[in-house]
């Protein structure tokens, strides 16, 4: 592998970093609990183990643990430009001028090892979470869907409704597009793979499920998930304001109820 | 003022874009062209972020309402300036090139006429645009309507306010624009048809021949690219025998189902269950799930900006190594632009 002079001046005795600057470095690296992989030459991301089984709170946590601290720690880096908790996972963007990717894994390991250290409580909320009641209109010209997943689960369409309605969501992440939680906590007998070719659009306030998740477009967007509702506007917080602080309504670790309006 | 008489079918205000605000999923946005943006403002000497009018698809005209020092960069444009018809006659002929400051008089209107394959063109203006600064960027999120102007594409007959120039850069430019041999053009790069990329996160959930599909044959760009995305496309009548008219992408093991949500970087390369890749670009969303083949390097992805649609594009496998390198050089040459243009404005940087 070739390496620019100022790299190869830079002698690292850590051999985990000099692991790092082989190309197989894509296929991840363990750390406990979790594997590290290089995305692109912007970003490196963190991955909890097993990440596809069920979504288990208590691993959520772990990665808004994560990420606060990285934030914490971090953020005010010239180099950083986001750091984004997902499913299971967070990345970490950065300016790929600014400091070797071997330096940005190693600072997020040494986040990693601290907080395994500290023994992350698993059943006490996320700091400042709040909890949302959301009124929604389910089925009808709101959730062109509504049906389709009904047949597909072989449920009648009310069912569907208060299986959606009556299940305490939390806010795994926020990310897709402005102020889109995705929500952890859909009923199983609910869960729906997404669309192999996703819609161009789909229109603001749409209430949708996906895979394992269900959630709320803020905006008007392409997207895959089936459509089974819409979220009220009239007479409740729009999902993002951009004037707001912080401009998205809900946030990581927020817990989530729908409310049945057009029953 | 500057107003807007033919907007084209998708102009809008970009400058760096945002960081910082992807956890709310916030996209980054701005230029998707960030080295056509950054060289017009520097021939303008504003700052390499300033915000810029990005202009894509169809004519585009402004009409000068005060008066003004622009810069239109980008790819295979024709710009025309209409005389104005007070004092200065002496503009009138003035042959009007990409990549040179413009001084533009009350009344004078500049279009940007596009032939079939022109790519996206930024127009800075000396001083930059006066629209509100949202979480930290002047960009237009069209997806999600704010920033920019208004939070939309530019229309006809909307009016967009400039800041003043600085002093110095007022005095450079009164300096630079009477007279032709003290103005500095930029020279751009063509984009080229090889995209670098690195092998994505989930390369190799793919078979092999599905990556043999992807990485050796070329692929074209699709008329439904936008902001978003790039997307891209093969006709199986050039690649198959059999006389079948619809597009093919690749088998991509179905992949599609049920990968984790993560968060998506510019530049990603996803490939969906229809076997059609596509590059993500500026307003792409935060976070995504489809499986990522490989991540096109940041010092190359400006070229999809550039190149029309059903252009054939093929992707080249680098390093991490050559991926640095490549943006580094870029940065030099933006750097080597600006100082150039500062310094020694008898001498042209390159041959514009």
């Amino acid at each position: 592998m070739t390496t620019t002079p100022q790299e190869s001046s830079q002698k690292i005795s850590d051999p985990f970093s000099e692991a790092l600057d082989q190309e197989s470095l894509q296929h991840g690296l363990k750390l406990a609990g979790a594997r590290v992989y290089t995305y692109g030459e912007t970003a490196i991301v963190l991955e909890l183990e097993k990440a596809s089984d069920s979504l288990a709170p208590a691993k959520q946590q772990c990665i808004w643990a994560l990420a606060h601290l990285f934030q914490q720690r971090w953020a005010e880096h010239p180099g950083i430009r986001d750091i984004v908790p997902a499913n299971h996972n967070m990345t970490i963007i950065f300016d790929p001028l600014s400091e070797r990717v071997s330096t940005w894994i190693s600072k997020l390991r040494q986040c990693w090892q601290d907080l395994n250290q500290q023994n992350i409580s698993t059943t006490t909320p996320f700091a400042g979470a709040r909890t949302h009641q959301l009124a929604v209109a389910y089925g009808g010209e709101y959730g062109p869907d509504l049906k389709a997943v009904a047949q597909i689960h072989g449920l009648d369409v009310e069912e569907v409704i208060k299986r959606h309605s009556t299940s305490m969501y939390t806010v795994a992440f926020v990310g897709f597009q402005p102020g889109f939680a995705y929500l952890d906590g859909l009923d199983p007998a609910l869960q729906t793979p997404r669309l192999a070719q996703p819609r161009t659009r789909i229109p603001a306030n749409s209430v949708a499920i996906g895979g394992r998740q269900t959630g709320i477009y803020p905006a008007d967007s392409p997207g895959g998930w089936h459509i089974i509702g819409r979220y009220i506007t009239e007479t409740q917080t729009s999902l993002f304001d951009v004037n707001r602080e912080p401009p998205s309504l809900l946030a990581t670790g927020d817990f989530v109820n729908f409310v049945w309006a057009n029953a | 003022m500057l107003k807007v008489i033919r907007a084209g079918l998708c102009s809008s205000i970009q400058d760096g874009g945002r960081q910082h605000v992807a956890h709310f999923g916030v996209c980054r946005a701005g230029a998707l062209d960030c080295n056509a943006a950054a060289l017009a403002n520097c021939a303008l000497q504003n700052a390499e972020t300033e915000a810029c009018l990005e202009i894509t698809q169809g004519a585009f005209e402004i009409e000068c309402l005060t008066n003004c020092w622009v810069c239109v960069t980008g790819q295979r444009l024709t710009l025309t300036l209409s005389p104005c018809d007070a004092q200065s006659n002496n503009y009138i002929n003035e042959p009007i090139h990409a990549g040179w400051p413009i001084q533009l008089h009350k009344g004078q209107c500049l279009s940007i006429i596009p032939c079939a394959d022109t790519g996206t063109a930024y127009l800075a203006v000396a001083g930059g645009f006066d629209v509100p600064v949202l979480l930290g960027s002047k960009s237009t999120d069209l997806g999600a309507q704010f920033g920019g102007f208004h939070g939309r594409k530019l229309q006809s007959g909307d009016t967009l306010a400039l800041l003043a120039p600085s002093l110095q850069q007022q005095a450079f430019l009164q300096q630079r624009c009477g007279n032709l041999y003290g103005l500095t053009g930029i020279h751009q790069t063509p984009p080229s048809a090889v995209l670098r990329a690195l092998p994505g996160p989930e390369e190799d959930k793919f078979s092999a021949s599905t990556c043999d599909m992807f990485w050796q044959q070329p692929w074209q760009i699709s008329p439904a690219s936008n902001r978003m995305g790039c997307r891209l496309y093969r006709n199986t009548k050039e690649h198959n025998l059999n006389n079948n008219d619809s597009a093919q992408g690749i088998d991509s093991d179905n992949n599609n189902a049920m990968l984790n949500s993560h968060a998506i970087v510019p530049g990603t390369v996803q490939l969906p269950g229809s076997g059609e890749p596509i590059v993500l670009l500026a307003d792409a969303q935060t976070t995504g799930g489809y499986p990522r083949i490989a991540c096109v390097i940041q010092a190359d992805l400006w070229q999809l900006a550039q190149l029309p649609s059903h252009a054939r594009i093929t992707f080249e496998r680098c390093t991490r190594a050559e991926a640095r390198q490549a943006l580094k050089k870029q940065r030099v040459l933006i750097y080597r632009a600006q100082r150039a243009i500062l310094h020694n404005p008898a001498i042209s940087t390159h041959n514009a």
